[in-house]
């Protein structure tokens, strides 16, 4: 694994230790050669603070006692006579103080840094997402954390940007590589891909950041998201089936088409009648040509047969498939999608699920469209009630005298009138503005199709239940 | 008039209900002519042909809409009388807003329908007939001298002999000569009629 160190020290001490020593010893000559008149004792803080910088305080101190016994070595033989026997002791102090206060300060400094390095550095190796830095302008790999190995596997060798972009991303990165990246630390940008080699999704966002030591980088992060796309999909899948069963079981889409297609023949035939009449009124009439007519008007009678045969034939053009199916499955299945409407129309939405159900023999899509329809229907009646008493409550229960299970839907709305409930699965009858009144007519439909039962119960405080039981499946 | 029989045109892309409304327009007298598309009908359509148009909305190719537009472009007023299915109604209103004649939802009441049928030729009619006095009157026009026109404008302008010469600055006897020309050239008897041949005559926005 590509790593970074984080602390700025040098790989080779030595070097930087044999220079400052070099410094001391030419600064120290210096120093005799101009015959102490010139104070050069400050050149001495380079090679301590070059030390320090590159090897640490420990070794910078030492480099500040080299310097003192250089300083001492070179100054000592030439003490003036004439001044104050302690000038030189005071000299000799103020300068190990002043060069110890250096390295210690200096050291601190570093320290600092270091610790926010590595900082840094903990994040990028403790994050979920895989990290890559690269280096913005040759395009190397800096640094890589373990996710990464993770993610592609250890023997997976990426040691240029290029191998990884190639394998990761199709065609956008390539548009967005240096030049659109710049040097403008707020230029992030973040794209879905897959990758070809593992068939997994990722989240990729990628920046020009500066790293430690300066330079610009360019840093990729990846986060897997194949599970959620996977789950996406699966949702889109679900909803795509159910809105197809919905299309071919709500009859809504089927009895508006119907509409259309079949008031053309029977406009052609009230024409041909109503032609018919009035030439027979006048007197006017040809028997040939009302013969004629009369045939077509039976042709287009015969057509509109066929419309509705045709659509009745597209209804049941999905056979049913009948398997074994739990149906607190089901409920939970759907919950997510039931949730969302709940949610829309201020529902408290609560599931109590019987512990354990034994299976009913069912088509499950069929199953699915009737809880639907209930739930929908349940929401709906609660329309005109304050929020906070909407609640929308699905029960599963099994009877095991009579081998049945049961699900209810219990709404908290108003409740219907002796009305409604007289007329509650009459087909094309509805309280609402836009519905076609099919719902409770098409899960009768459904409940009947499986030789189970659905009818609906007043609460006892308010609202209305609506039970649906089914024969529980013989071992 | 000399009109040729008025023509009622069937547009519309469903064979039998083209056919059945032949049948049932055909009941009552009419002369029909049916066209499965519009591109058919504009192609075979003399404007100088009196009549209506029974025009399906929703047709393949060219829609009702496009077709009324496309006549409005040319400058055909044919009146029009849309046949809707369910749900049409909001297109039908916007083409009732852009100057349609009716519009009636199928299926139709056909007494309802054949009156509607009767009201539109009648219309076409009265606009043909506005439009050939309007034609008439301004060829007339047109054959006037600057000075009979000037005379024109002001008898129409209910200005007596004296007050045009004045006007003009000619003499009555010159006035009363060109105006006498000017009225057998107009083929008027008097000065009501002479004002409203040139309202005719005039076209409506310059008025």
């Amino acid at each position: 694994m590509l790593d970074i160190n984080p602390n700025l020290r040098s790989r080779y001490p030595w070097i930087w230790i044999t220079i400052s020593l070099i410094l001391i010893a030419l600064i120290s000559l210096l120093d005799v050669y101009t015959g102490n008149e010139i104070a050069i004792e400050t050149l001495y803080l380079i090679p301590i603070l070059i030390t320090t910088w590159w090897c640490g305080r420990k070794l910078g101190l030492w480099m500040t006692a080299a310097s003192l016994a250089s300083w001492l070595g070179s100054s000592y033989p030439t003490i003036q006579n004439y001044s104050h026997p302690y000038y030189f002791y005071s000299e000799a102090l103020s300068h190990a103080i002043l060069w110890t206060l250096f390295p210690v300060l200096l050291a601190k400094l570093k320290d600092a840094l270091i610790n926010a390095n590595e900082q840094f550095i903990s994040i990028l190796r403790q994050t979920d997402s895989a990290v890559h830095v690269f280096d913005i302008n040759s395009e190397a790999l800096l640094y890589y954390n373990k996710q990464c190995q993770n993610m592609f596997g250890a023997d997976v060798q990426l040691t240029h940007a290029r191998q990884i972009d190639e394998q990761l991303m199709p065609s956008p990165l390539e548009i967005m590589h240096r030049e659109e990246l710049s040097r403008n630390e707020a230029n992030t940008i973040t794209i879905e891909c897959k990758c070809p080699a593992t068939n997994h999704w990722y989240l990729v966002s990628v920046r020009p950041i500066k790293w430690i030591g300066g330079q610009m980088v360019r840093l990729n992060t990846m986060i897997d998201i194949t599970l959620q796309k996977q789950a996406k999909e699966i949702i889109q899948q679900q909803r795509e089936k159910l809105d197809f069963g919905a299309r071919l079981l709500t009859l809504g889409g089927i009895a508006s088409a119907l509409a259309h297609e079949i008031s053309q023949p029977l406009a052609a035939i009230v024409n041909y009648n109503r032609g018919g009449v009035r030439r027979l009124r006048s007197g006017n009439i040809d028997a040939a040509m009302l013969l004629n007519a009369m045939e077509k008007s039976a042709e287009q009678a015969e057509r509109a047969g066929k419309i509705i045969h045709r659509a009745r034939a597209m209804a049941l053009r999905r056979d049913p498939e009948m398997e074994s199916l739990d149906i607190n499955e089901i409920i939970a299945n759907l919950s997510s999608m039931i949730e969302l409407s709940t949610q829309k129309h201020n529902v408290k939405f609560v599931i109590a699920l019987a512990p354990s159900l034994p299976p009913v023999r069912a088509d499950r899509v069929m199953l699915e469209q009737l809880a639907l329809n209930l739930t929908r229907n349940a929401v709906q009646a609660m329309q005109d009630i304050p929020p906070e008493l909407r609640v929308l409550k699905i029960l599963t229960a099994h009877d095991p005298l009579t081998e049945t299970v049961e699900l209810q839907v219990i709404d908290s709305g108003c409740g219907m009138s002796d009305e409604i409930e007289k007329n509650l699965f009459q087909p094309f009858l509805t309280t609402k503005a836009e519905g076609l009144g099919l719902g409770l007519a098409l899960c009768r439909s459904i409940a009947e199709w499986h030789k189970g039962r659905l009818w609906a119960t007043r609460n006892p405080d308010h609202g209305t239940t609506f039970h649906f039981s089914l024969r529980a499946e013989n071992p | 008039m000399t009109d040729p029989a008025a023509i009622v045109y069937i547009v519309d892309d469903d064979d039998a209900f083209r056919d059945s409304l032949r049948w049932l327009i055909e009941s009552n007298g009419y002369v029909v002519e049916t066209h499965s598309s519009a591109e058919s009908f504009l192609a075979a359509y003399d404007p100088h042909q009196p009549g209506c148009i029974v025009l399906d909305i929703r047709m393949p190719g060219m829609s009702g809409i496009e077709l009324q537009d496309e006549l409005e472009r040319r400058g055909i007023t044919l009146p029009i009388i849309f046949v809707t299915g369910h749900g049409d109604v909001p297109t039908a209103v916007a083409a009732i807003k852009k100057g349609a004649a009716e519009f009636i939802e199928k299926p139709f009441n056909d007494t309802k329908f054949l009156a509607v049928i009767e009201g539109a030729l009648a219309r076409d009619v009265e606009t043909r007939r506005a439009r050939t006095r309007q034609l008439s009157a301004a060829a007339r026009v047109a054959t006037l001298s600057r000075r009979e026109r000037e005379v024109l404008e002001r008898a129409v302008a209910g200005k007596a002999n004296k007050i045009i010469a004045e006007d003009l600055g000619i003499s009555i006897k010159t006035v009363e000569a060109h105006r006498a020309r000017m009225m057998m050239k107009m083929g008027a008897d008097s000065i009501a009629e002479l004002v409203q041949l040139a309202l005719d005559g005039i076209p409506p926005q310059h008025r």
